[in-house]
């Protein structure tokens, strides 16, 4: 039975697979259907999943059997729930934007704070450390490797925060260029901004190739148990 | 006296033997072109035209002519005499200055000019410039006519580019009212309505020697069609508008005829004998000496280029228009089509990749342990992991999507391995819904894990901040943890592991989690090759203790678990990676040639 089940599961997915695969001739009805089950199949789980996960023990189960502390800690969320609800008719959309802006700003402050504390800080810190003669000298000899790694990390830091200013002074706001100081450090951060980038790049593209190897080998077992050996 | 005059055809007045056109009505007489050849010119090319002004103009003139028919039978005979008396003495200047090449001009263009000079201000350009080119002295060597050839279809060139761009920005007429219209200005209008062919039209009008002539030479070709002055009459017919826009064609005509001549020999002579032809029915000879003309024209290129500016102008806006009322609209920009060429290429090209990537996987698995070091980042990973017991605990952190699961689980599973020979106590959790299924896949590939339960923490950034926050100091700290979370988040564990494909996913951990564990507890991160770029800067400031990143790093860290891995997934990788690079390559290759190309073709000549 379970033998069967998996049969069943293999045979989707290498159909599913196909269909996905037939993008290679082009858009057609096949790749288009596969894309539309991934959507509607994703959203169905995560709405039930969410219900049953949150609403459900969150929110309908304090009210239903919880005291009086339950209720209070529920009624805030529920009236901001119900806020919400409220978008979907026209006439009321302008009370979504309170629970909305009550997000937007938390989930701004804990930005701001998270990216201060958590990158910023700790980020400059290693920078300057890493210009520590301790931390150059093996010895008395300078270790050359720290020392270069340090250069290019404070340059690429650097440069790269030079490309993102894009100010003018009061006075020299007419001209429309950067001053030839800030310009030319910002092209030197579009060279590491450009590295990185292409980094990035190629990861995305190893994920494909390893998204491509697993389907494969799904696809290879899956003949393997229809045929056997 | 008065059988010397000339009857006009239109309006019966009597005019002057050497009139051209009718001193009271405006019209040309036909008789005083009545020459051989040249006759059906003036025929045919007013005949249209005066055909459409019969019905009204004689109209609009015959008002005007009997309310000062009869002013005029009263100072006609004065005004003849002196005009006669004007073209004698004209007569006596020229046959005083006359030349033996005066002698031999026929008689009809004589009286021509002299009716130019006595009346300037009627005669036209063409006029004008023959005048003015009679002055100029004529060259003598035979060698001189090539380049004066050439100076005047630079000259014809000009005019022609100039006459092109002129109709372009004629200013908007305003609307003449209904009424004052003349019935010929209505039949025009319509026959730019209904988009007759002018071209037609004009050629019709062309009398037959002009087509001969344009058979016969290209040098009189040039005259009949490139010259301006000689297109002058034909622009009076709705045709003109229609000509002139064709200049652009009308130009490579020019350039092919001007080719043509500059071709040496045979060809040069007769070309050179046309050339004395059409001098001699012209009237004038372009000499070096027009350079001075040249010039004038050359004054008004920076117009041209203003013109040129105004229409590139014109043409933009209109594009933007277009997409601007495209937007939106289905199929305009994503169909565009293809060619079927590079279609079949790149179909080419992924099928090899596929067959590249799939031969080894499917010629068989081979397990065997791969050697290699493992970078600074993976070995501070393993080591903080060999040095967990069985009494501490680890949080693993779900924090993936189920598009990246494939690499995500074949990085993972090594980690998970190793935790499990370290006999720690596990708590799975997971910021995305997919993360709970997705954990159970992970675990049930893993050697001998016992599966148990992946918690949801909801709300991303804030469900993070709630696990951090230390609520013993808080009022509602009973009212919290005795049941809301119910203590199942604890943060109190020794080591924290981020399974994750994102970088903003890991790095809300490192950001809002990470600086709340305590300083005994590790954070250690498990990253896809995408994001571990990103990551390893967070290693260097010592916020991570471990990062695993790639297929490679795992395959070492299970080799360093004494485990074996498969070969034909790392061979199919690095087969995968080597076309990628190939790709780009040939990419890199290709577009330099392409851009390269169109400035080697604008080298040439």
């Amino acid at each position: 039975m379970i033998q069967s089940v998996d049969l069943i599961i293999g045979a989707i997915s290498f159909i599913l697979t196909i269909m996905v695969f037939s993008y290679l001739l082009g858009d057609n009805f096949f790749f288009r259907l596969a894309s539309y089950l991934l959507v509607g199949v994703a959203s169905g789980y995560t709405a039930a999943f969410l219900i049953r996960k949150v609403i459900e023990p969150y929110l309908i189960t304090p009210i239903i059997q919880g005291g009086f502390e339950q209720w209070l800690l529920v009624i805030f969320p529920l009236v901001m729930c119900l806020l919400l609800v409220a978008m979907f008719f026209p006439r009321f959309t302008r009370l979504g934007s309170l629970p909305l802006a009550f997000l937007a700003g938390i989930v701004a402050a804990l930005t701001i704070v998270g990216v201060s504390f958590g990158t910023l800080v700790p980020q400059l810190t290693q920078v300057v450390e890493s210009f520590d003669p301790g931390n150059l000298l093996v010895g008395p000899n300078p270790d050359y490797f720290k020392i270069t790694d340090a250069l290019i990390m404070f340059i690429g830091m650097v440069s790269s925060l030079f490309y993102f200013h894009f100010g003018l002074s009061k006075r020299k706001a007419i001209s429309a260029t950067r001053p030839k100081i800030i310009e030319s450090m910002a092209k030197l951060g579009q060279i590491f901004i450009g590295i990185t980038l292409g980094a990035l790049f190629a990861g995305v593209y190893s994920a494909a190739l390893l998204a491509l190897i697993s389907r494969i080998i799904e696809s290879r077992d899956f003949f393997i148990m229809l045929f056997g050996s | 006296m008065s059988d010397d005059l000339l009857i006009c055809p239109h309006c019966g007045e009597e005019n002057l033997p050497s009139a051209t056109r009718c001193l009271h009505c405006g019209l040309p007489l036909e008789e005083a072109f009545a020459i051989d050849g040249l006759q059906d010119i003036s025929d045919s090319l007013t005949a249209d035209f005066v055909k459409d002004e019969d019905d009204s103009l004689p109209e609009l003139f015959r008002d005007l002519h009997e309310e000062a028919d009869s002013q005029k039978k009263a100072i006609k005979f004065d005004k003849l005499s002196a005009e006669e008396s004007t073209a004698d003495e004209v007569e006596q200047n020229d046959a005083k200055e006359g030349s033996q090449a005066e002698e031999s001009t026929p008689e009809w263009l004589k009286k021509i000019r002299q009716r130019a000079k006595v009346e300037e201000d009627s005669s036209g350009d063409l006029i004008k410039k023959v005048n003015a080119r009679d002055d100029i002295p004529q060259p003598s060597e035979p060698s001189q006519v090539d380049s004066e050839f050439e100076d005047w279809l630079r000259q014809i060139r000009l005019n022609a580019r100039r006459d092109s761009i002129q109709p372009h920005v004629d200013e908007p007429q305003e609307p003449v009212p209904v009424e004052e219209t003349p019935s010929w200005l209505k039949k025009l209008r319509e026959m730019k309505e209904t988009g007759e062919e002018p071209e037609a039209e004009e050629k019709e009008t062309l009398p037959e020697w002009v087509k001969e002539d344009q058979v016969s030479s290209p040098s009189e070709n040039l005259l009949a069609k490139g010259h301006p002055e000689h297109t002058q009459p034909i622009q009076l017919t709705p045709g003109a508008t229609k000509e002139s826009t064709q200049a652009p064609g009308n130009l490579n005509k020019v350039d092919e005829a001007g080719s043509e001549q500059a071709k040496p020999g045979k060809d040069q002579e007769e070309q050179g004998d046309n050339l004395q032809t059409i001098i001699g029915q012209v009237g004038f000879t372009p000499g070096i000496e027009d350079r001075a003309f040249l010039d004038e024209f050359e004054q008004e290129r920076p117009e041209t280029a203003d013109l040129l500016l105004l229409r590139s102008q014109r043409d933009r806006a209109k594009e933007l228009k277009d997409m601007v009322e495209n937007e939106g609209k289905a199929g305009v920009l994503g169909k565009q089509p293809k060619n079927p060429r590079s279609k079949f290429f790149l179909l080419v090209l992924y099928l090899l990749v596929l067959s590249v990537v799939a031969l080894p996987l499917l010629t068989g698995f081979i397990d065997s342990k791969i050697n290699g070091t493992m970078q600074p980042s993976s070995l501070a990973f393993f080591e903080s992991i060999s040095q967990l017991s069985a009494e501490d605990s680890v949080l693993v952190v779900i924090d993936y999507q189920p598009g990246s699961s494939a690499e995500m689980a074949l990085i993972s599973r090594p980690v998970l391995d190793h935790i499990t020979r370290q006999e720690v106590e596990k708590t799975f959790i997971t910021t995305y819904p997919e993360g709970v299924w997705l954990s159970s896949q992970l675990m049930s590939h893993g050697e001998s894990q016992p599966e148990t339960d992946t918690y949801y923490l909801p709300g991303a950034k804030i469900g993070l901040m709630n696990l951090s926050i230390d609520m013993s100091g808080s009022p509602l700290n009973g009212v919290v943890s005795s049941g809301f979370f119910d203590n199942q988040y604890d943060i109190e564990y020794d080591s924290i592991i981020i399974l994750t494909d994102s970088f903003n996913g890991g790095r809300n951990w490192l950001e809002l989690v990470g600086p709340f564990i305590s300083r005994d507890a590790s954070l250690l991160m498990v990253a896809s090759t995408q994001e571990a770029t990103m990551f390893l800067p967070y290693f260097d400031s010592a916020q991570l203790d471990g990062l695993l990143a790639g297929l490679n790093e795992s395959t070492l860290y299970n080799t360093a678990l004494d485990n074996s891995s498969s070969t034909s997934i790392n061979k199919s990788y690095q087969a995968g990676l080597l076309i990628m690079v190939a790709c780009f390559v040939i990419g890199i290759i290709t577009s330099i040639g392409a851009k390269t190309r169109p400035e080697l073709q604008e080298d040439k000549p």
